[in-house]
């Protein structure tokens, strides 16, 4: 399949729990690979859905269009509480959301520069509540949306029968974790041998006894590296709308799908950028 | 001072009965119109108790054993030296207990200094306290609201049925904090009726796990708040090694969350 005179647009949406996410520098970066093509830069997703109500536009909101704009985020946090993960190995086990998990996800849309901590959301239903929540002036063929998100989401394999975390969901939006980058690729090993001695000794704050050889092995939050790491993960989405596939096969082109640390790393910051397939993709999009 | 070989003023044994049997009953009498009933005198349950009493709200600790500060008195493996992490330390000065850096982002401190501290800061401040006593049940009203506790003396739980047929007493009050530990007995008491479904432990990562518990402190069912370690069983979140401060952070939290509550009443 294939798409390159379709896209026109690229949304980007911004996470502001992650301070080393520059849209500006993506920005700058996708207009050097992509002629023709308008970039925009956008607020947190649910920000920007919550500033363009049709009744929360006016700035002398009367009490009934902050209650609207009130029971819409209680409704995205109800969304978000029933996209959580309840058995790592069963996707069909559900669980009506408790009070003070809705509570806990409306904390965290009213402060969107928070981070999320620690809660692992199914991607496929969260993906369905992004689009629920697209703006419908925003929904076309040509337009491409790419969220940041801190929420850790994962989808189940049905090879293993158990969830995967992953960095990267493509789809009509696409998502991008900025947790899921820390967290979804393995570390070395040697990190996971120094994690389990310290845990048997019921210590928990890891990072300080980890060597700093290793730590540069693999991204920590708010890494140095980020921006430039996700310039990689924005083409996977780019490429996706092109020809319906995000991935690539050579692990050292920046389309390649990770699942180590180090192939992450050594696939974003070293040359070649992309392999000749893929270059040629991206070419044939600019002429 | 009191010197030595001052000779001890004699009390009859009458006299003695007397005085515990009329201020206990006294104390009692004035349970029967509380703001707070907290269940579990742990960290956190002390430490919710502490900050309710300071702002004047009419709080009680139901504990089941003689002792209070639950797992506070020792760290891992049964040494008495427990840890805290930052902000931890902050409730710490608060409480004039000492401790010291062992390293970054990581402090000591001697575990029954700590706990006695937190004790005698949390009964200075005014909280009520009864030991010995177990939570049995929780009182239900209207709309399935938490409105109450039943509770029995500690040893009648531990003796044969036939010998111990002792009928409970109910306390009513506008809150009940569960902080009963990792058991979240009053929680699990919901979930028996089928009023409330929790999820168990869940797919979260340790790490992350005293932040969790801090920010899933708060009211799990109308009328019920939940703290430390019991946030942790209703939420399904991950158990945690023996660090306290979310212990502490979640008892302020929960307090916090609680005085909004009965502003709201």
């Amino acid at each position: 399949m294939n798409n390159l005179e379709k896209l026109s647009k690229i949304i980007l949406y911004d996470d502001p729990s992650t301070s080393n996410l520059k849209l500006q520098d993506i920005e700058k970066y996708l207009k050097s690979k992509l002629d023709n093509i308008e970039i925009l830069i956008r607020e947190n997703f649910f920000d920007f859905y919550l500033n363009n109500l049709s009744l929360g536009k006016s700035k002398n909101n009367t009490a009934d269009e902050t209650k609207s704009k009130a029971s819409e985020l209680s409704k995205i946090a109800n969304g978000l509480a029933r996209t959580k993960i309840r058995d790592l190995n069963n996707p069909a086990k559900y669980l009506e959301p408790l009070q003070g998990e809705i509570a806990f996800e409306e904390k965290l849309l009213a402060e969107p520069s928070k981070s999320v901590p620690g809660i692992f959301y199914d991607g496929f239903r969260l993906h369905e509540l992004f689009q629920e929540f697209l703006t419908e002036m925003d929904i076309n063929g040509s337009t491409c949306h790419i969220v940041f998100t801190p929420r850790l989401f994962g989808t189940f394999d049905e090879f293993d029968k158990r969830y995967h975390a992953r960095v990267i969901l493509c789809g009509y939006p696409s998502l991008i974790s900025t947790i899921g980058l820390v967290e979804a690729p393995a570390k070395p090993k040697e990190y996971y041998a120094i994690k389990q001695r310290l845990l048997i000794q019921n210590i928990t704050t890891i990072d300080s006894f980890i060597p700093d050889e290793l730590k540069n092995r693999y991204l920590e939050y708010n890494d140095p590296r980020l921006t430039e790491v996700i310039k990689g993960y924005v083409m996977q989405v780019v490429s996706y709308h092109l020809s319906s596939s995000p991935f690539c096969d050579d692990p050292l082109c920046r389309l390649y799908n990770s699942h180590w640390q180090e192939e992450l790393l050594r696939a974003q910051l070293s040359e070649p950028e992309f392999c000749k397939t893929h270059e040629l993709l991206f070419l044939e999009f600019n002429k | 001072m009191v010197e030595t070989g001052t000779n001890i003023k004699y009390a009859s044994e009458n006299q003695i009965t007397n005085a515990i049997i009329t201020e206990f009953a006294r104390s009692f009498s004035d349970y029967s119109d509380l703001d707070v009933i907290i269940i579990g005198g742990g960290p956190s349950g002390l430490m919710a108790a502490r900050e309710l009493a300071l702002k004047k709200v009419k709080v009680l600790i139901v504990e089941r054993n003689n002792y209070l500060g639950g797992g506070f008195w020792v760290g891992g493996y049964l040494m008495n030296t427990i840890t805290i992490r930052p902000p931890g330390q902050k409730i710490l000065d608060e409480l004039g207990i000492p401790y010291k850096e062992f390293q970054d982002n990581l402090y000591v401190a001697v575990g029954p200094h700590a706990c006695s501290k937190l004790i005698a800061e949390t009964c200075a401040a005014g909280a009520n306290i009864i030991n010995m006593t177990s939570f049995d049940d929780v009182v239900i009203r209207e709309d399935n609201r938490v409105s109450g506790v039943v509770i029995n003396w500690t040893p009648v739980s531990a003796m044969p049925r036939e010998i111990t047929c002792v009928d409970p007493v109910a306390l009513e009050s506008k809150l009940v904090m569960d902080s009963t530990g990792h058991d979240a007995c009053v929680v699990n008491k919901l979930v028996d009726r089928n009023i409330l479904k929790i999820p168990g432990f869940g797919p979260m990562w340790v790490e992350r796990s005293e932040d969790l518990v801090v920010e899933h402190t708060g009211e799990v069912h109308p009328g019920l708040v939940v703290t430390g370690m019991a946030v942790s069983t209703t939420y399904g979140l991950p158990r945690m090694g023996p660090t306290f401060s979310s212990m502490l952070l979640s008892g302020r939290r929960g307090a916090e969350v609680a005085y909004e509550l009965l502003k709201k009443s």
